[in-house]
């Protein structure tokens, strides 16, 4: 199995973890299973440099920050009670 | 890109679309969650499937670069710099690039640096590529030029967008249209792949001797004009 396959692998293995884990927790959240999915990706991009070096992540990066940034923005107002 | 990666992020996001529109108009928030979560695996793979540079293509382009250097160093000592065409010599057993400034006897010229009736020449052997594409690409009856050049510099290679060919007598102007970003970057240079590709799959294809008459670079297309010897 090629590196890339095994990192992709993985990755999906941990966003299962996570889902998984969310369900059992009962979160009902949408937004919630969103922003963690952005952080894993991220998190996980960072640590493991393969898929970085190999494809062009970039545009990726700006639409899932400016998601991730919109979701926390959402949340704030919301806890402020601003909408 | 990378077809395997492409088509199973198509198929994830696909999914997790339709279950995205079951989770809103069913108000199950859960289902939408899990599929927002899973449209993030299938975008992942779809801009891994688009983007994806094989490990060694940076290594080899680097490389390539450095011998492209040292191929217009050799042409510059030569003085073969400033006023020198470009012929393929065709032949069953080695088909050669060469780098000249005059009218030289395909038949005597052989690969590496010579000089042949005062005429100095630098020619490079071009087996390789033509060989390794022969087990992909017929040459046989009813194939055209224009899509023999079109499925290796478009299809495979995606050198340019489109390409288009003209005929006159012997004369061909094969003009690629919209070049790609790394192809115009490798067009800079004296020396470099795509100057000699073009002719020489053309060589191939006719099997005969090509002498390249004019190239130019005009906006993001490149014509090239060349005779079949």
């Amino acid at each position: 199995m090629e590196i890339m396959d095994r990192e992709i692998i993985i990755y999906a293995i941990l966003l299962t973890i996570v889902i998984i884990s969310f369900i059992l927790i009962g979160e009902t959240r949408p937004d919630v299973y969103l922003s963690i999915s952005i952080l894993i990706y991220f998190i996980y991009t960072s640590i493991s440099r393969n898929i970085r070096l190999r494809a062009k992540l970039t545009v990726l990066d700006i639409s899932l920050l400016t998601v991730f940034s919109v979701i926390v923005v959402y949340r704030i107002l919301t806890i402020l009670e601003w909408i | 890109m990378e077809y395997r990666y492409l088509l199973a992020g198509i198929n994830i996001s696909l999914i997790s679309i339709v279950f995205i529109v079951f989770g809103i108009f069913s108000g199950n928030s859960i289902v939408l969650g899990i599929s927002l979560s899973t449209l993030v695996l299938g975008v992942l793979l779809i801009t891994i499937g688009l983007t994806y540079v094989p490990p060694l293509h940076d290594l080899l382009k680097t490389y390539s670069n450095d011998l492209t250097m040292f191929a217009n160093k050799l042409l510059e000592d030569s003085g073969l710099i400033s006023s020198h065409e470009i012929r393929i010599c065709y032949n069953k057993d080695i088909i050669q690039a060469v780098f000249t400034n005059g009218a030289i006897d395909c038949r005597k010229v052989l690969p590496g640096i010579g000089i042949v009736d005062n005429v100095p020449y630098i020619s490079f052997p071009v087996k390789d590529i033509v060989s390794i594409l022969e087990t992909e690409y017929s040459i046989g009856e009813g194939i055209e030029l224009r899509d023999y050049l079109k499925d290796i510099l478009v299809n495979r290679y995606i050198v340019s967008r489109d390409i288009i060919v003209d005929r006159e007598n012997s004369v061909f102007k094969i003009e690629l249209w919209s070049l790609t970003k790394d192809a115009k970057e490798l067009l800079n240079k004296p020396v470099n792949p795509i100057r000699i590709i073009v002719p020489v799959f053309v060589s191939r294809f006719f099997e005969r001797n090509i002498i390249v008459m004019d190239e130019e670079i005009i906006g993001n297309n490149y014509v090239i004009k060349m005779r079949v010897g």
